[in-house]
């Protein structure tokens, strides 16, 4: 047993730290942090904060291409039916499949507290509801105001159901549902050839990672689910068009006036109501 | 296989590359267009054998350099400054996203880079000298550096009780 090892040179720490030493090198230097403890400690620190690092970047997202790139991975050709069949192949491609695969190769192995607690219930929530064509919610749209006033009293904000007409979806109607520990509002949207949208908001929740301001997607099960954060608040927005999802995303994060509006014309001042 | 086709399957990873080196959604989205546009510019230059993934990052790397790193968000703060104080409303998950993110803006973009395709790109340390064209020795020096700021600008920002996921 050798005393007084060297002190292990910045190269062999960092790649102690990336678990990318020789056996005997490791050897060596676990045995030189365990004899030293004080140093250990810095050490360990760089290892944490790189694990924190790879936590927050760790994870590929399947953020739809921009439409702008298309036409840079296609070949020449200029028509437009091979613009919109390749857009179909590619987004699946390396969106969906990348994604897919990789989730399989442990890239992020702590448990995903934002799949647990907003993904899947959110999803969970659509395959229930948005398929029931006898009673998908609580209170439809034609009672606006009292749904709104109920789902803001029970979540303690002031939120209002957005008006996504823009988008040609018709508002149908809403509900409260639990999620984990907290309490989740779903709205449900209709377009016009019956297609079901839902969106599932709650406040966000510990640990969270992978959420950002700008929408990004995932596939759960047979939807896929757009969900950013806002404020406090976390919203997921289930539906199978992922360009449409990207645009209806989109204008909720622009949008100002609410669904009930439409339904109302005399509602008092919108100002405070607005707020989500 | 052609290169159209293969880029397609490196831009989630290049689109995560340029969001960590200049912080920044839309300008990482910017970067990423013009990488792709060199690249194909350059398709006669391309080994189909090749390594396409390195050379996609060195092209980004010299565009970085060239034209992103003084775009990027990076405060002249040094360490020994005091941080902002992280306000009091903040959801904790918010707290926790932002402070890696800000660790990383003290970063300089020399280190950042090294960093960022050590840890996360998964390169290897002599890929990683070839790409960013600079030698071995000087890779591990960067990278223990970046990893001590980061550590250090880490535990400033969160005077809270950290949980740490041990290694089994």
């Amino acid at each position: 047993m050798k005393d007084r090892e060297p002190h292990p040179t910045e190269a062999e720490i960092q790649a102690w730290i990336d678990d990318r030493l020789a056996p005997e090198a490791r050897q060596r230097v676990d045995d030189w942090l365990a004899a030293h403890p004080e140093e250990a400690e810095a050490v360990l620190r760089m290892q944490r904060a790189d694990r924190r690092l790879r936590e927050y970047f760790g994870t590929l997202e399947d953020d739809p291409l921009p439409e702008h790139w298309q036409w840079l991975l296609e070949p020449s050709s200029r028509s437009r039916r091979w613009r919109k069949r390749a857009a179909f192949v590619l987004l699946p491609l390396t969106g969906f499949l990348l994604g897919w695969m990789l989730r399989g190769h442990g890239l992020g192995q702590r448990p995903d507290a934002l799949e647990n607690a907003l993904l899947a219930p959110a999803a969970f929530a659509h395959g229930i509801y948005a398929t029931d064509r006898q009673r998908p919610v609580e209170l439809g749209a034609e009672s606006c105001r009292k749904l709104a006033r109920w789902v803001s009293d029970r979540m303690h904000a002031d939120i209002v159901p957005p008006d996504l007409s823009a988008e040609g979806l018709a508002f149908i109607g809403g509900r409260l549902l639990p999620s984990t520990d907290r309490m989740a509002v779903q709205f449900l949207y209709e377009d016009a050839q019956g297609r079901r949208y839902s969106l599932y908001i709650r406040r966000q929740g510990r640990g969270w990672t992978g959420i950002g301001p700008r929408p990004a997607q995932r596939v759960e099960g047979t939807v896929r689910v757009a969900f950013w954060r806002q404020g406090e608040f976390a919203f997921a927005l289930v539906g199978n068009d992922g360009m449409a999802l990207q645009r209806i995303a989109r204008l909720l994060q622009d949008g100002r006036s609410g669904a009930c509006s439409l339904r109302q014309a005399s509602l008092q001042a919108q100002g405070g109501l607005q707020k989500l | 296989m052609n290169l159209r086709r293969q880029l397609a399957q490196w831009i989630p990873h290049l689109r995560r590359h340029a969001r960590g080196l200049v912080l920044d959604r839309e300008l990482a989205d910017d970067l990423v267009q013009e990488t792709l546009l060199r690249a194909l510019a350059r398709e006669h230059q391309w080994q189909p054998d090749g390594n396409l993934r390195a050379w996609l990052f060195t092209l980004m790397h010299n565009l970085f350099v060239s034209d992103y790193r003084r775009r990027c968000r990076s405060p002249v703060v040094s360490v020994e400054e005091l941080p902002e104080q992280a306000s009091q409303g903040d959801a904790d998950s918010e707290c926790q996203l932002r402070d890696v993110s800000r660790a990383l803006e003290r970063l300089p973009p020399a280190w950042r880079e090294v960093l960022l395709l050590v840890s996360i790109e998964g390169l290897s340390y002599e890929e990683v000298a070839r790409v960013l064209g600079i030698p071995l020795g000087t890779v591990m020096s960067r990278l223990h550096r970046a990893r001590r700021r980061l550590a250090e600008c880490l535990e400033e920002e969160r005077p809270r009780l950290e949980v740490v996921h041990e290694r089994s």
